[in-house]
Formats: C-alpha cells, sequence, structure tokens
C-alpha cells in the first residue's frame, strides 16, 4: 500500500502523461493531487545551458566555420512549447580573429543583435514519457539579427530516462535575415549557411 | 472522478500562471542570472590610427603588411603638382605572436629608419560578468637610423643611430561608432639634432575615430609634444582621415602635417606647421593576412 503510493509519486514525476495513465494514482485522494501537482509542474521544464551550435559557410573560395558552447534552451513538456537561444559573440573558430570580428562588426551586428533565438512549439505529439528516438518538426519564431522568420525546423529528440539529446541540422539564408554580403567576398560567404545543433536537456530543478 | 476533475482544475491554474511569461523570456532571465563577460572588440579598425599606434592588435597569427605613402605639401605649389610630385614611403610588416602580443618591423625613406617594435595588450575594455572600462596596450619601439651621417668627417658610434619609444595606450569603445584613446609617451634619442636638444621628449597623443558606416569611419589624430625640448622649432603633429574596410584591407586616406610613419621621425622632426598651409595628402593600404591553418 504505502510502496504503491510512493511508486506512483515518483513516477508522476517524470511526466504529467504519466498522471493520466497510472490508474493506481487514481484510487488516491485529493490530498496526493495537492502534494504531487506542484512537483510536476516545475519537473515537467527540460533545459540545457551548454549546448552547441555550429554553422558553416561553404564558398568556392572560402571555408569558415564557427561553433558556440553557449546555446541554451527550455522545453515545456505540458505544451510542448520551446525556447532557444545563442549569443552571436560566443561564436569561435572562424579562419582568424579578424574575421570574427568582422562577424560581429558588420555581418550579424551582435552589440545590436546580441542573440540568434528559436522560439515555438513540437507539431508532432509524442509521449515524453516512453523513451525513443523522435523525428519531430519545431515551428516557431526564428530570430537573427533581428529579423524574425517563422520556421519549421526538423529535430531529432531521443528521449531516455532523465534526459532528452536534441540534433538538428538546416540552414538559413542570409537574405532572409537581412544580412548583406557586399560584392567583392560574395565568392568567401555563401548565401545558405548550415547550421547544426547538438545539445542535451535535463530536467529544470 | 472528482479527483480527477480537481486535479486538471490545479493544473490549469497553474498553466496559466506560468504562461503569463513566455518561455523565452523566462529563458533570458534565467541566462542573466549568470551573464557572460562580453570584451569589447573592434575599437579601431587596424592597428593604426593614422600615422600613429591603436590600441589593438592583430590576434594569433594575424598578419599586416602595410604599405604607407605620405605626399609632399599641398602649397609646394604647382611645380610640384601640389605635392603629388614628391613621395615619402614605408613599407612594414606586422605579427601577431599571441592575441595579445605583435612584433613589427619597418623601413621609411625619411631618415632610411628601420623601426621594430612590440605591443602588448595588457586590458581589454569588458562589460557583464568582469566590467573593465578601458583597453590598455603597451607599445614600445627600437629605431635604427640608417642614412649615411651629414658630417661624416665627425666621430660618431654606431649606437649612436639608435631611438627608443614607449607609449601606453589607453583607449576606450564608448559605444559602436565612438572609441577615442590616449597616449601618453616618450622618446628617446641616443643623438639629437643639435647639442642643446633634450635626449628625452615626451608627448601625449589624442585620437579617436567615429563610424559614419559599418564599413567606414572617420578618423583623427593629435599629438602633443612638450615643448621646449628641442632647438629647432617643431610642430604638433595633427591629422585626420577616413577609413575604408573591405575585408581583408583596411584602406586610410588622410590629411597631414607630418610626413613621419613612425613615432621617431613624427615627433621630433615634425617641422610642418598647419597654420602655415604645410600639410600634405597621404594613405596607408593595411592588407591582413590570416597564417592560421585550417
Amino acid at each position: 500500500m504505502v510502496l504503491d503510493l510512493i511508486l506512483s509519486g515518483i513516477s508522476t514525476l517524470k511526466g504529467i502523461s504519466c498522471l493520466y495513465k497510472n490508474m493506481i494514482f487514481m484510487k488516491y485522494k485529493l490530498l496526493l493531487g495537492f502534494l504531487f501537482v506542484p512537483f510536476i509542474g516545475s519537473a515537467q521544464i527540460f533545459k540545457t545551458t551548454q549546448g552547441s551550435a555550429k554553422f558553416v559557410s561553404d564558398a568556392p573560395l572560402e571555408l569558415i566555420q564557427a561553433q558556440s558552447l553557449k546555446l541554451s534552451g527550455l522545453l515545456k513538456i505540458s505544451d510542448k512549447s520551446f525556447a532557444f537561444t545563442v549569443p552571436m559573440r560566443s561564436f569561435e573558430g572562424f579562419n582568424s580573429e579578424l574575421q570574427r570580428t568582422h562577424f560581429n562588426e558588420n555581418y550579424v551586428e551582435s552589440a545590436k543583435y546580441p542573440d540568434a533565438t528559436f522560439e515555438g512549439k513540437i507539431i508532432e505529439d509524442i509521449d515524453f514519457s516512453v523513451p525513443g528516438t523522435y523525428d519531430i518538426r519545431g515551428k516557431g519564431k526564428f530570430i537573427v539579427h533581428g529579423v524574425e522568420q517563422v520556421r519549421i525546423i526538423k529535430c531529432r529528440l531521443i528521449i531516455q530516462n532523465d534526459k532528452i539529446s536534441l540534433t538538428s541540422k538546416f540552414s538559413v539564408m542570409l537574405a532572409d535575415h537581412n544580412i548583406k554580403i557586399p560584392s567583392v567576398v560574395s565568392k568567401k560567404i555563401t548565401e545558405e549557411i548550415v547550421v547544426e545543433i547538438n545539445t542535451t536537456l535535463i530536467p529544470k530543478k | 472522478m472528482h479527483s480527477q476533475i480537481f486535479i486538471f482544475f490545479i493544473l490549469f491554474i497553474f498553466n496559466v500562471s506560468l504562461n503569463s511569461q513566455s518561455l523565452l523570456d523566462e529563458l533570458n532571465a534565467e541566462n542573466s542570472k549568470q551573464p557572460d563577460t562580453i570584451f569589447t572588440e573592434a575599437t579601431f579598425k587596424s592597428t593604426r590610427i593614422i600615422n600613429g599606434q591603436s590600441v589593438e592588435t592583430l590576434g594569433k597569427k594575424g598578419m599586416n603588411l602595410i604599405i604607407s605613402h605620405r605626399f609632399g605639401n599641398i602649397n609646394s605649389g604647382g611645380h610640384q603638382f601640389y605635392g603629388l610630385d614628391q613621395s615619402s614611403i614605408r613599407l612594414g610588416l606586422e605579427y601577431g605572436l599571441t592575441n595579445r602580443i605583435d612584433i613589427g618591423i619597418g623601413r621609411s625613406r625619411e631618415l632610411e629608419l628601420v623601426d621594430s617594435y612590440i605591443k602588448l595588450k595588457l586590458l581589454r575594455q569588458s562589460s557583464g560578468a568582469l566590467v573593465m572600462p578601458v583597453s590598455l596596450t603597451w607599445y614600445s619601439s627600437m629605431t635604427l637610423t640608417a642614412q649615411k651621417w651629414v658630417h661624416p668627417t665627425l666621430y660618431y658610434s654606431f649606437i649612436d643611430r639608435f631611438s627608443y619609444i614607449h607609449e601606453l595606450i589607453v583607449a576606450r569603445k564608448f559605444n559602436e561608432k565612438l572609441s577615442m584613446q590616449l597616449v601618453p609617451g616618450l622618446i628617446h634619442m641616443n643623438l639629437t639634432e643639435t647639442a642643446k636638444d633634450k635626449n628625452i621628449l615626451p608627448y601625449v597623443g589624442f585620437a579617436g575615430r567615429y563610424k559614419i558606416l559599418n564599413r567606414i569611419s572617420l578618423s583623427a589624430e593629435y599629438y602633443w609634444v612638450y615643448p621646449g625640448f628641442t632647438k629647432a622649432k617643431i610642430y604638433d603633429p595633427f591629422s585626420f582621415g577616413v577609413d575604408i574596410e573591405t575585408g581583408g584591407h583596411v584602406f586610410q586616406l588622410h590629411f597631414s602635417n607630418s610626413r613621419g610613419m613612425n613615432e621617431r621621425i613624427m615627433i621630433p622632426e615634425n617641422h610642418n606647421s598647419w597654420k602655415k598651409g604645410d600639410f600634405g595628402f597621404g594613405f596607408n593600404i593595411i592588407r591582413h593576412f590570416n597564417l592560421k591553418r585550417n
């Protein structure tokens, strides 16, 4: 009896959907609801703070790559909403220090538009309580260089017991975000930048 | 079933309270609890303002080839094509050993001067977690005057050809457009022009830039030279111009009353006065190379 109660309590912590599935839980009184609902509420947000965001510009004359390890994000299980952000100044790599400076100064204008963000909801209905690999699409507002685009971005989620790994590869058109390339360097920077995201989300305390 | 309804109700209230704030706001609020240090970049477009040094260093394995030209004074008249017939050149090469240390060499036509220098970036302006109001760079140079002695019959030793320059460059980028720098410095000459001249000459430089477009900025520099240390009348160098940046190049076009492209000529040997109209056109072409292997 007591064991049942504890077990059901633990399973409810893992996700809101457990709550509806777990019929044992329903046998108990209102009191239990009071006790656990706040916990469920806080455990249903997953977060990441040190995710990786990489981008590649593969132009005929120059290959430029940079990576940030400062991608942060929140994923809310209850309504499948998410928000991710990465500071533009945290990108490292490039082919020279000067190029990194130019990236921040002249192209993405990091002082004016410090972050790239993606905020929205997952289209597919998935059960976060079931471990496995899911290919999903996130739809929302994608903002780079202060220009907002509504995007649907494909992601792969690998759900494990206490963490969710997220990987995604998509492209960003510079013209969509009003990032202008001077004709002098048009063969050194591509119009289409390939972005790769790789991160692991853990329950937020 | 009552309990089920009640739980839904509780959840509903809970969700409403959470949704009043967007998830992105929540994320930003979370991130701002642990702010990063943001180091200020590109206080100036290049390692040079016009004639003098800027606070910038090249970055590791960066290399600059600097080709500088100074034409004659505009008031030299039509027979000199308003100064364009005369030209003085300096070729320079500088290299970033680390992100904070640069070394460089150059050779000027004036005095057949060979200069070598080291620049150390001591402090970087930053905001966020770590706040530093200014950037600070130490600059030291040693120059060799290679031209033939004016009086070859007199005895001079080789060491007399050397001069030394030390500067502390303090700079602040006030906003995306405006940057200013203050340069207290001194020059020591082993051999001066006359016996009455002092060997050490202190000076203070002021420089600034204002960005008018992303890749174009206006710049100016003025060096106040401590008066009375030289027998010949010397004038404070003042220059202004425009910087145009095109990826790997920075073009600096300017007017100046100084034809020196190194402090050794610019400070103690500047006999041109703006008041008399002694100023000329000049340019620096700074080509950036990157020796980092990908």
